[in-house]
């Protein structure tokens, strides 16, 4: 999953790159390059949470919500390029808002927070951390530590007035 | 407005005067506010014993401190003033900014807040230069961080105070010098005893007033310009570009925000850094869903007012604004309680200060700990040392505030786009990267420093600007994310080498 992810980082970014390159151009941005751009940039936002949610190389249950955003951004910008402007003679309103204007904040700034921050709580104990983990994998860490040698090791962390280690914790 | 001078006005909140609004409600709610500022801030410095409790809280903050902490730090004033006026220049355009707030604190709890919170736990790490220089082994890497950090920490401050200095001016009417010293003073204080303690403590109150203030004002846009259809009916018929999906820029223009505000909040160590300080990393579940609720709401008043002061422009009911930020001034004064005017400027008055303060603590932790660190040395005290490096970037911000004039604009500039070139490659990747190697992180800090100030001094003195559309915070930002795994595919052999066992098995976790 992560290598999926990471190669999906680089190509969103070389759309990213392409659709800024094209600025340079004689003649200025084509009509294409937003079309790069949203591409990349959509692709980019869920590649990147899919990295850093994977764990064992799998995302699970979060292959829902992630396919569904990626589903709002990418058909939510590129409904916003491809609709024609609201007639001002005759303003059909979403929601108080003309339908580009609602495609961009209610679906691409509002319906990912329903997705999102609740699949993110839903899937936390399997996906992210549950109780335990924090104690193992600080053990495993400093098992694996002991494995480094002495010159490898890292030093002490921030230094107090009374030349000893900091308090962490104590509240 | 196109290019760089939408990028300006986005990070200089308030440059121009505001309109005096010297009244006494408004000045006894703000003199009550700044007190009970004063009164959290002599709480944690009583609570601030050691260095960790200085920049790291002890590890020792509640779910709903790094909730309001967060939301805090992330909006500065120019949520409440700069950003209504930006709505009301370029339309629609202006929320590509906010837009991401959906996405970007869950994504950052998926790809940070563990791996940071645990690299507290097995390193001590208090710094994002810390984790950079634990994950590759690199003193070189934390040191460019580190000075990335410091240049984008003085020029963020420099404008903030000076914001807070104009909008003490405004309430109290006691000239700009006065409100620069006044406001970097009480800051200062609180910031100096109490370190991060205080800044959290301070932000829940801040918080909390501002989502408080931002939902009533929003009732009130609504009530003034006829609800949002006659709001978008009055606009329609007269300036359709307004309300057009970009707004009055072009579609790469507002594209950029999203991207830069969306991938960038991955690399901003004011608002990264409070991971480290969760008293129980469990509680992060409830983390991305607390916060961005709190973001949404507290970005109500940033449309609502935008939106709304166009609409009763064109309508005939206010004149045109000689200057955007007057929007938020103006609309208080005219169409809402006193009560409630005077609680917003406090409200500003707070976000300016939250993210002051945030920038005190990290630059002082740059300053003191990250560069020293980086060329093998280390002080014997860094709490004493934290407090004296806070006082000093404290006061060299506000004397370039007071003094400098073009060079606190240019600084300013710098500001987010230096965070998330420079950070978001070589943290938020090489965190969840076991490929990417030390020459991959130092040559993206470096390119993303580079491009950063070569290309925002070069516009900001009309030397040379990027085509219109294309912003230097978008480029510097895609081009590091590509150098940084172009580096690192080249060098991969050496990546084995730059990853202890202990950081691969946080990585993994």
């Amino acid at each position: 999953m992560k290598r999926v992810a990471l190669g999906a980082i680089v190509g969103s970014a070389l759309l990213i790159g392409a659709a800024y390159a094209t600025a340079f151009l004689p003649g200025g941005t084509p009509e294409w390059a937003p079309w790069l751009f949203v591409t990349g940039m959509s692709v980019m936002m869920v590649a990147t949470m899919a990295m850093g949610a994977a764990r064992n190389d799998r995302i699970g249950r979060l292959v829902i919500p992630f396919a569904l955003v990626l589903v709002i951004l990418l058909g939510g910008f590129w409904l916003v390029l491809a609709l024609p402007p609201a007639d001002p003679t005759d303003p059909s309103l979403w929601l108080g808002l003309p339908p580009r204007a609602a495609i961009v904040l209610y679906g691409i700034g509002f319906l990912p927070f329903l997705l999102v921050p609740v699949g993110y709580a839903v899937t936390f104990h399997e996906q992210t951390l549950g109780p335990g983990d924090l104690e193992r994998i600080r053990d495993e860490a400093l098992a694996a530590r002991g494995t480094m040698p002495l010159s490898d090791r890292p030093g002490r962390g921030l230094v107090d007035d009374d030349g000893e280690g900091t308090g962490e914790g104590r509240r | 407005m196109t290019g760089p001078g939408v990028g300006m006005a986005l990070i200089l909140p308030q440059v121009e005067e505001l309109p005096h609004v010297v009244e006494p409600t408004i000045v006894w709610v703000a003199v009550a506010y700044f007190a009970v500022v004063t009164l959290i801030g002599a709480w944690a410095t009583r609570q601030t014993r050691t260095a960790g409790d200085f920049f790291a809280a002890g590890k020792g903050i509640g779910l709903v401190a790094l909730t309001l902490s967060v939301m805090s730090a992330t909006l500065s004033g120019f949520a409440f003033i700069g950003g209504p006026g930006l709505v009301y220049s370029i339309g629609l355009g202006a929320m590509f900014i906010v837009l991401p707030a959906a996405l970007t604190n869950a994504m950052g709890a998926w790809v940070l807040a563990k791996r940071l919170r645990l690299m507290a736990e097995v390193r001590r790490t208090i710094t994002l230069p810390d984790v950079i220089g634990a994950r590759y082994r690199s003193p070189l890497a934390q040191g460019l961080a580190g000075v990335a950090i410091l240049v984008a920490v003085i020029g963020y401050m420099a404008t903030n105070i000076l914001a807070l200095g104009l909008v003490i001016d405004a309430v109290f009417g006691i000239g700009l010098a006065w409100g620069i010293w006044l406001g970097m003073g009480i800051t200062m204080a609180y910031a100096v005893g109490g370190g991060i303690v205080a800044g959290i403590y301070t932000d829940v109150f801040q918080g909390s007033l501002m989502a408080v203030a931002s939902v009533l004002v929003f009732l009130f846009t609504l009530q003034a310009g006829g609800g949002l259809g006659g709001i978008s009916t009055t606009i329609l018929e007269q300036d359709p570009g307004f309300l057009g999906p970009w707004g009055h820029l072009t579609p790469i223009a507002a594209l950029s925000f999203f991207f830069v505000f969306g991938m960038g909040s991955l690399g901003q160590p004011h608002v990264v850094h409070k991971f480290f300080m969760l008293r129980d990393p469990l509680k992060l579940r409830w983390y991305p869903l607390l916060t961005t609720t709190a973001l949404i709401v507290s970005m109500l008043l940033y449309f609502g007012v935008g939106v709304a002061v166009k609409s009763l422009e064109l309508q005939g009911e206010m004149a045109p604004l000689a200057n955007p930020d007057d929007a938020t001034p103006l609309f208080l004064l005219g169409y809402t309680p006193l009560i409630l005017a005077a609680l917003v400027f406090s409200g500003v008055a707070a976000a300016i200060m939250s993210t002051v303060n945030s920038f005190m603590n990290i630059g002082a932790a740059a300053m003191m700990h990250d560069i020293p660190v980086s060329l093998g040395r280390r002080v014997n005290n860094e709490l004493l040392w934290g407090r004296i490096c806070t006082v000093i970037i404290s006061v060299a911000a506000a004397l370039l505030a007071q003094h400098s004039g073009m060079l606190v604009a240019l600084l300013g500039v710098f500001g987010w786009g230096l965070f998330a070139s420079t950070l978001v490659p070589a943290v938020a990747i090489g965190m969840n990267w076991e490929g990417a190697t030390r020459a991959g992180a130092v040559a993206s800090i470096s390119t993303g420093l580079g491009i950063t100030l070569v290309f925002e001094t070069l516009a900001f003195f009309g030397f040379y600007s990027f085509p219109v559309g294309v912003t230097v915070s978008g480029l510097s930002l895609v081009l590091s994310i590509l150098v940084f795994f172009g580096v690192s595919h080249l060098t991969r052999d050496t990546a084995e080498a730059t990853l202890d066992p202990d950081i691969r098995v946080v990585m993994k976790a």
